[in-house]
């Protein structure tokens, strides 16, 4: 096949303000994703990571609204789908996965019956050929007692469990892409780990794609291909894992990596401790970090930089980027 | 030295109502904290740590043992009331803490209304602790809505140590906030301690951050302390499975190192309503064996000030390897974060 599976370009969306003009929570944002690929975007919160999984998926939370660019599944734009086709992608060729695995979960039917749903709706499947196809998938999850577990009600299930359920849903139909976004956030550390290596290791077993939205840069690192940083509405830096964790470029992934540090004085280095986080450096003209960056420039205040190639697969949206 | 805080055979079951069972939050459980001395409590959801922390604060009662301060036992008539603000609590999510309809200052100032200090002295005690937790005055003027996650969380630390405490119990300080404002919160506790002569239990389950605080270290696991001793040795040489099943789970963002040990403990706590006879980590455990289901394992002594609960300790073995893999992460990571920056 050519070309990416997933192509985000030029991606907007807006959100109105009550005091001022709409500020835009995702601007000139481009994102690729090679069939097969985990993609690991990572970011702080509010960075905009779950309203561009959103976007992708066409579920833009009102009255936030997508104003300019594409989001194309194999050369489809997903943004300007009718709902009736979108109905047949969702689920079937893209799902997601979100950190509050009870939500998703309809209280009052069968686990079960909710992932042999998804093979009746999109597979076509019958009533009998799809309760196998979902005892298979709780199986494949790794559910002890599949067929007790069947008949369970997501109530009387633990958060890890209920995961695995989720993940058994958004998997079952074999979908070209799954969206992780902070999809283990909610649960114990000993068992984070372990949902995040199961979902890698099906995602990878049925050749699904996948990206994965985390707070949790350590995750990645063990999990993703390619890493995308995103900061306040725009990846900042871009490569594989190596490169991006290794040979950081952008001061913003620089400082993520050094908040791992227990070095006082090279974590002051790349952190403006005085910086007032929740004030951006609004207007189009000037670098996005400008007003928490250690190395920032005149020249940063008054041009934005463009995402570009540092070095071959590696990208970073700096004027000065840290060439190693 | 003699020790601030000492429990003894620590216990708290919950009652289920319509049912005679009981959760056992706490079963048994024994440690101590020196003056000035951080001590982590570490363990899942589920473990009871949280539950420790409020049974020192007497926000809940006990079932059993005791809970000495300064050689009193706080169950004691007028004891709790005599150590008034020597034990404060910050909790994991200052949003629900604070009184959303109070300007910040004025939560801060609460604790100090309590003890009957005066409107002058107050003022000037609030002042001092805003400035001492890096806020400006005009952001204490605000009300919790308008704060971010790290500016409510060091206005839950002013309130805690506005009253001078003796101990301070931090419960999960920076479990919600960002990597970023995560290691801001914790180089301002560690200096706040330095400088305030404090002693506190860090309650978490970040294994990294509590390697990094803490000099000494209680493992919990369903209510009991599994493992307990100074940190160094916990973390560098673990001698409980569990220990190493967590110190296993942590993932440093370098994809070079390995994961620390491939002992991964299988699924998920179990219930604390029923639990099992003998260890309670039998169920999860590579190497438990029939005898393990059968008896509570003792505390077995294995270095100084070191214990653990385990009769497989020994085929657990010992290796320094998670200490390798922190340490070269650490190194590494500082390798990186010396090219480029502005070092004048």
């Amino acid at each position: 096949m050519n070309g990416p599976l997933v192509n985000v370009t030029d991606l907007r969306v807006e959100f109105p303000s009550l005091t001022g003009p709409d500020v835009a929570v995702i601007s000139g944002l481009d994102l690729a994703i090679e069939p097969g690929q985990v993609v690991g975007l990572v970011g702080e919160a509010g960075a905009g990571k779950t309203v561009l999984a959103r976007s992708i998926m066409q579920m833009v939370p009102e009255p936030g609204r997508v104003t300019k660019g594409r989001a194309e599944l194999q050369g489809e734009d997903l943004l300007t789908m009718s709902e009736r086709r979108l109905q047949r992608v969702r689920g079937a060729r893209i799902s997601m996965i979100t950190a509050n695995p009870r939500g998703e979960l309809n209280p009052l039917l069968p686990v079960g019956e909710q992932i042999a749903t998804m093979a009746r709706v999109h597979l076509g499947q019958g009533r009998k050929e799809s309760r196998e196809t979902a005892r298979a998938m709780l199986r494949k999850v790794q559910i002890s007692d599949p067929d007790r577990r069947y008949a369970a009600y997501p109530h009387e299930l633990s958060g890890g469990m209920a995961q695995r359920i989720v993940i058994a849903i958004a998997l079952v139909c074999g979908p070209q892409v799954v969206i992780a976004d902070d999809a283990t956030s909610g649960l114990d550390v000993t068992v984070q780990a372990q949902i995040l290596m199961l979902l890698r290791d099906l995602a990878r077993e049925q050749n699904s794609s996948m990206l994965l939205i985390t707070r949790d840069v350590g995750i990645t690192a063990h999990v993703c291909d390619r890493i995308a940083v995103m900061h306040q509405g725009e990846i900042v830096e871009a490569g594989d894992r190596q490169a991006v964790f290794l040979r950081p470029a952008h001061p913003y992934t620089i400082m993520l990596l050094a908040a791992f540090s227990h070095n006082k004085r090279l974590r002051a280095l790349w952190s403006h401790a005085d910086a007032d986080k929740a004030a951006p450096a609004r207007g189009e003209q000037a670098c996005s970090y400008v007003g928490r960056c250690p190395l920032a420039q005149a020249r940063c205040r008054a041009e934005k930089p463009m995402l570009r190639m540092i070095a071959p697969g590696h990208e970073a949206r700096c004027h000065f980027p840290v060439v190693r | 030295m003699k020790k601030l805080v000492e429990v003894v055979g620590l216990k708290k079951h919950f009652p289920i109502s319509g049912s005679k069972k009981v959760v056992q939050a706490i079963n048994n459980i024994s440690f101590h904290v020196m003056p000035g001395e951080t001590v982590g409590l570490v363990g899942e959801s589920g473990s009871g740590k949280t539950t420790v922390g409020r049974c020192l604060l007497g926000l809940t009662d006990v079932t059993d043992g005791s809970i000495l301060f300064e050689d009193q036992d706080l169950a004691g008539p007028k004891v709790r009331k005599k150590h008034l603000g020597d034990l404060q609590i910050v909790f994991q999510e200052s949003m629900e803490a604070l009184n959303p309809r109070l300007p910040v200052f004025r939560s801060v100032e609460e604790p100090l209304t309590t003890l009957g200090f005066d409107a002058a002295a107050r003022a000037e005690r609030v002042r001092e602790v805003i400035d001492r937790v890096g806020l400006s005055q005009r952001l204490a003027k605000l009300y919790p809505a308008e704060l971010t996650g790290g500016q409510l969380q060091r206005i839950g630390i002013a309130r805690a140590i506005v009253t001078r405490p003796k101990l301070l119990v931090l419960d999960e300080p920076t479990s919600m906030l960002d990597p970023t404002s995560r290691a801001d919160i914790i180089e301002l506790l560690i200096s706040l301690q330095a400088d305030l002569g404090m002693a506190s239990l860090f309650i978490s389950h970040d294994l990294s951050t509590l390697r990094h605080v803490s000099q000494r270290v209680a493992v919990m696991y369903l209510g009991m302390i599994v493992e307990q001793g100074p940190a160094r040795e916990v973390f560098g040489r673990p001698r409980h499975p569990y220990t190493v099943g967590l110190l296993s789970s942590v993932l440093l963002p370098n994809p070079d190192l390995p994961r620390p040990v491939p002992v991964a403990l299988k699924g998920e706590i179990p219930s604390p309503i029923d639990l099992p006879t003998g260890c309670f980590l039998a169920s999860r455990c590579p190497l438990a064996i029939e005898q393990c289901r059968a008896a509570m394992p003792p505390a077995h002594p294995v270095g100084e000030d070191h214990f653990v609960h385990c009769i497989r300790h020994e085929a657990l073995g010992h290796s320094d390897e998670m200490s390798r893999v922190f340490d070269a992460f650490e190194r590494e990571t500082e390798r990186i974060l010396s090219i480029g920056a502005r070092t004048n």
